[in-house]
């Protein structure tokens, strides 16, 4: 059974200039042990899906439907208490981007890991404090013992973000979310923290989800890819499977758009135009604006994801293909295999 | 705030629409449509009683109502009545018709001293940031001298020195306010002058005088002008209490501290002499209050989608439409990073820690 | 240690500032027509008086020879003479001080406690009833001109109820019962416009600190909505409120002025506003610069204190 299991997840922002649907109709499972990587550009609504999950998302934000099931619980049936007693940190942590605005300026280091510790755990003052001292030392923090008793700014970046990390394992999570957590990184401490991730990994046996916008960070530490584009997953597969075949046109981009050793400038291959607003998204498949191969039917029908793979479970969100196999034309919905595509309502705004 | 990356040219034209902008945006504040409405009533009260005073010699106001320097020693402290509504004081005059005419001494003084702050701050700030170094220095602690002197004490005393007058008045309270302007048009010009179009326009070999007022100042504007709409309350209050305290206006001439005063002598029999100038010049001040609140909070960045630039839907980033509070200038940057076709870009030095510029 | 060579160095630092105070009072008080002499002695004054008295406060020599003496008489604690009282200026500061720094204290005591609690429930309650009803108290307590206050309290209070006095002063070292009836007036006149004030700066400042990202993070982690609010939040927008109260001196002095005058206390303030209706003008250039130096220690202080809980300042 899948650790997690996020089913039409929808979350949006009800503001002054309408409704931002920032997740519309978002899908993904993340196995015991499996390392999901979330891709997208920025505006794509990964970090919003991740925070609903936590129930992070706040006023005027809100999660408006779907189901998110965590080892067979519904956490959307969770009350806030439950939610911040039974699983923020104990058994969901979450790493975010910008370690230095993430921790307390005017706590030191040990201090907010020890917290949490105490927290969520029966643990003593004492007991915390050895084990946030483990945890530094763990995640490559050098004299532990001495630098547990600085503040954050007397960290480096890299070292922040480390110290981040301890925080999440601090209460043995099953499943950590990073959220972007190497954007803000020189690339040459990016590697060092990717390398602290596998090592984590292996060591605590965690699951995780891992957001990025970066295909090259997700080699180096995912299991699976789920991309995303405008609050939808539009593809997901393992890695070596999505690399080697893309199938949605936005994923085939995505990955031309990435710059190799071995290409040139003329081979990239970027995405035309902007993502439109999360406010007004375009009918049906929201990808057709930028697409190259886009048909007629794409602006009436929502693709659902259509299951591509041979051996190794691949979906992807596009309408080409319908009945499992790629094809010039997309079929009318009635002579689908797999389940039809839905007639997407008129969005009013 | 004002974190357009806009060009040479455009830095005057960006700061007219983001004004217009404003306005517009005004309108979703209950807060600040209430406090314009008392601001506009107010101003039309001063308009009336100048155009009145100047051009017909109170005609208007003794036939609309009562004129507000008429005596009438029979009438000496009556109730208010359907004749007098606020009453009447001392001299038997009409408390109303004289509150009307207050509205003119207040706005005036008020418009006044904050023109002289803000033009004086404004330049001194100014210039102290854009130039650093001994300039910056001296300046800064000339205005920390005049900071450091309560501001009622100052102008009491330049008061008592050169005279209590309505010109010495607002003079006085004029240069009590430069040290808080230069302050916020300091702090702004140190985070622009650094930006790209600042380096154009240095690339273009433009005079330095002209890169500092035509091109940093305008965009360094808004804060300043809510500092402006916030200190007229303050401004009020303090040229009211001078006049209450005798070193002010001076009668006959209408003004709500002088009749303050006035009604604080006859508290006993009188209370409509004392009541009414000072509720005048409570709503004077909460309308600019009001406005300058809406104002902050309108050109906060980060208050509607529209600026927050779909910056991947950081929850933060989002939040409520009335937000409030100051922000750092570097804020509004961090949620610039554009959805421009390639991957996110961002800015490793926008999450600097810097609290203001504290030395 | 740093804290202690930090604090010592922003004391030094006050000098400059109370140097320049000083240029500034002497050249303002000798832009007077006139001099203080013939303003003291009013329109007639016998010659050889007026010459006496000009002679023996040395306003007959060069201006800057009279800067100079100033400096020195200023250095050595001497403020000079008052006119009115034929007494040092120091003696009368010295005696007036007590009921303005109890005014000013009672007046913090009150508005601190008021305001975070206020402030930290309208910052809780964001958007909400109970945020708005407290956002309109705040703007209309900033707005409440302290004197009408004090006139309109008077008239309830001392006129229609009867309940306080409404004039004078007793030491509450002296009688604590009587002193505070006669403080009740003038403390809620000081500390109305105060408090609003910083509730206001309270409730921005943690509604600034509740969207930060490490607010984020303790809820992210299990920490209590009582934690987040209270140690998390409220440590750090204790910083901006900090900075305004000591800066808040500068105007609980200025208000010292108008509540003494009105309340008839004889403290400081009433001593100033007393000083230039007698034309005493020693005496207000006096009180003045021992206003500076209290808001410029106040202002020291709060640095201090700032250094202190934001382990991020830096002073060395």
């Amino acid at each position: 059974m899948s650790l997690l299991e996020v089913e039409d997840l929808q979350t949006y922002f009800f503001t002054s200039d309408g409704i931002v649907r920032a997740v519309d109709g978002v899908s993904f499972e993340v196995e015991t042990g499996e390392s999901l990587g979330l891709v997208g550009e920025s505006g794509a609504g990964k970090s919003v899906a991740v925070k609903s999950l936590m129930g992070l998302i706040r006023e005027p934000g809100r999660i408006v439907n779907g189901s998110i099931k965590y080892d067979g619980q519904e956490l959307t049936d969770l009350s806030e208490q439950e939610l911040r007693r039974d699983i923020r940190g104990n058994e969901i942590s979450i790493i975010f981007q910008d370690a230095m605005s993430a921790l307390n300026p005017v706590f030191t280091v040990g201090e907010q890991i020890e917290e949490v510790i105490v927290e969520n755990t029966d643990r003593s003052p004492t007991e915390a404090r050895e084990r946030a001292i483990e945890l530094l030392d763990d995640v490559g923090i050098p004299d532990p013992a001495q630098r547990i008793d600085e503040y954050p700014h007397q960290y480096s970046g890299g070292m922040q973000q480390r110290a981040m990390i301890a925080m999440a394992l601090a209460c043995d999570p099953r499943l950590i979310i990073a959220d972007e957590p190497t954007t803000a990184l020189d690339v040459t401490i990016q590697a060092g923290i990717l390398e602290l991730f596998d090592e984590i990994q292996e060591k605590y046996e965690t699951s995780m989800v891992y957001v990025t916008h970066d295909l090259g960070v997700v080699r180096e530490v995912c299991d699976r890819v789920a991309v995303m584009y405008l609050g939808r997953v539009v593809e997901s597969a393992p890695y070596e499977e999505l690399y080697r075949n893309p199938k949605h046109p936005y994923t085939q981009s995505l990955i031309n758009s990435v710059v190799t050793p071995d290409e040139t400038l003329d081979e990239l291959d970027p995405i035309g135009g902007t993502m439109p607003s999360a406010v007004s998204p375009p009918s049906g498949c929201r990808f057709r604006t930028r697409c190259s191969v886009e048909f007629g039917e794409c602006s009436q029908l929502t693709p659902p994801l259509y299951d591509v793979g041979d051996e190794e479970t691949h979906t992807t969100a596009c309408l080409r293909y319908d009945d499992g196999v790629e094809r010039e034309e997309p079929a009318l919905h009635e002579s689908t295999t797999s389940e039809p595509a839905v007639v997407e309502e008129q969005t009013d705004d | 705030m004002s974190g357009e990356e806009s060009r040479v040219g455009d830095a005057e034209l960006s700061t007219n629409g983001r004004v217009l902008g404003t306005l517009a945006k005004l309108r979703h504040s209950p807060t600040s449509v209430a406090g314009l409405l008392i601001v506009a009533v107010l101003v039309a009260m001063a308009i009336f009683s100048a155009i009145d005073s100047f051009l017909f010699n109170r005609a208007i106001i003794t036939w609309l109502h009562a004129d507000p320097h008429a005596m009438d020693q029979s009438m000496r402290y009556s109730e208010p009545s359907r004749a007098h509504p606020f009453g009447t004081d001392r001299y038997g005059r009409d408390v109303f018709a004289r509150i009307i005419y207050g509205s003119r001494t207040a706005l005036t003084i008020g418009i006044l001293a904050v023109g002289i702050s803000f033009v004086g701050g404004v330049i001194i700030g100014a210039i102290s940031a854009y130039f650093g170094g001994y300039v910056d220095d001296g300046l800064m602690r000339t205005v920390e001298v005049l900071y450091a002197i309560p501001g009622l004490v100052l102008a009491m005393i330049f008061m008592a020195i050169f005279g209590p007058s309505i010109y010495n008045l607002f003079i006085a309270y004029g240069i009590v306010g430069i040290p808080a302007y230069a302050r916020v048009m300091r702090s702004e010009v140190l985070s622009l002058r650094d930006r790209q179009y600042v380096e154009a326009a240095k690339l273009a070999g433009l005079p330095r005088r002209t890169i500092l007022f035509r091109e940093i100042v305008p965009n360094g504007l808004a804060p300043v002008v809510v500092q402006a709409t916030l200190s007229m309350g303050t401004v009020i209050i303090g040229a009211a209490a001078l006049s209450f305290l005798g070193f002010g206006v001076q009668p006959p001439t209408p003004d709500w501290g002088r009749m303050l005063a006035d009604g604080r002598t006859a508290l006993l029999v009188a209370w409509w002499v004392a009541l009414f100038p000072g509720i005048m010049i409570f709503l004077t001040v909460m309308g600019f209050n009001m406005l300058g609140d809406g104002l902050r909070d309108v050109m906060d960045p980060k208050t509607t989608v529209e600026d927050v630039g779909y910056d991947d839907f950081d929850v933060d980033a989002i939040l409520e439409d009335d937000g409030h509070g100051e922000r750092s200038p570097d804020e509004g940057d961090r949620q610039q990073a554009a959805t421009d076709g390639g991957l996110e870009q961002h800015d490793a030095d926008s999450s600097t820690t810097a609290r203001g510029d504290r030395r | 240690m740093g804290l202690l060579r930090y604090a010592f160095r922003r004391f030094v630092q006050i000098i400059p500032v109370l140097f320049g105070i000083v240029t500034l009072m002497f050249v303002m008080m000798h832009a007077l027509p006139g001099d203080p002499v013939r303003l003291y002695l009013g329109t007639e004054p016998g010659q050889e008086l007026a010459d006496d008295l000009i002679a023996s406060y040395g306003f007959d020599r060069p201006l800057h020879e009279q800067y100079f003496d100033y400096l020195v008489r200023l250095g050595q604690g001497d403020l000079g003479q008052s006119f009115v009282y034929n007494r040092p200026v120091s003696d009368l500061i010295w005696e007036r001080m007590e009921p303005t720094l109890v005014v000013m204290g009672l007046s913090y005591l009150v508005a601190l406690p008021m305001a975070i609690g206020l402030g930290i429930y309208g910052a809780a309650r964001h958007n909400e009833a109970g945020d708005h009803a407290s956002r309109f108290a705040g703007l209309a307590g900033i707005s409440t001109p302290n004197f009408w206050l004090a006139l309109m309290l008077i008239y309830v209070v001392t006129y229609h109820l009867e309940l306080l006095p409404a004039s004078g002063y007793t030491s509450p070292f002296i009688d604590p019962v009587e002193s505070l009836t006669l403080l009740i007036m003038p403390v809620i006149t000081l500390a109305t416009a105060q408090t609003a004030l910083l509730m206001r700066m309270t409730r921005s400042s943690m509604i600034e600190e509740l969207r930060a990202d490490y607010i984020e993070t303790a809820r992210a982690y299990g920490i209590p909505e009582r934690k987040v609010l209270i140690r998390h939040s409220f440590r750090n927008a204790l910083l901006p409120l900090v900075t305004i109260v000591g800066l808040q001196v500068s105007t609980l002095l200025g208000g010292s002025v108008i509540v003494e005058e009105i309340f008839a206390i004889p403290g400081l303030g009433r001593l100033f506003f007393d000083s230039l209706i007698d034309q005493d003008y020693s005496v207000a250039v006096g009180v003045t610069l021992f206003f500076s130096t209290l808001f410029l220690i106040g202002v020291v202080l709060t640095d201090i204190a700032y250094a202190y809980i934001d382990p991020r300042i830096k002073y060395d």
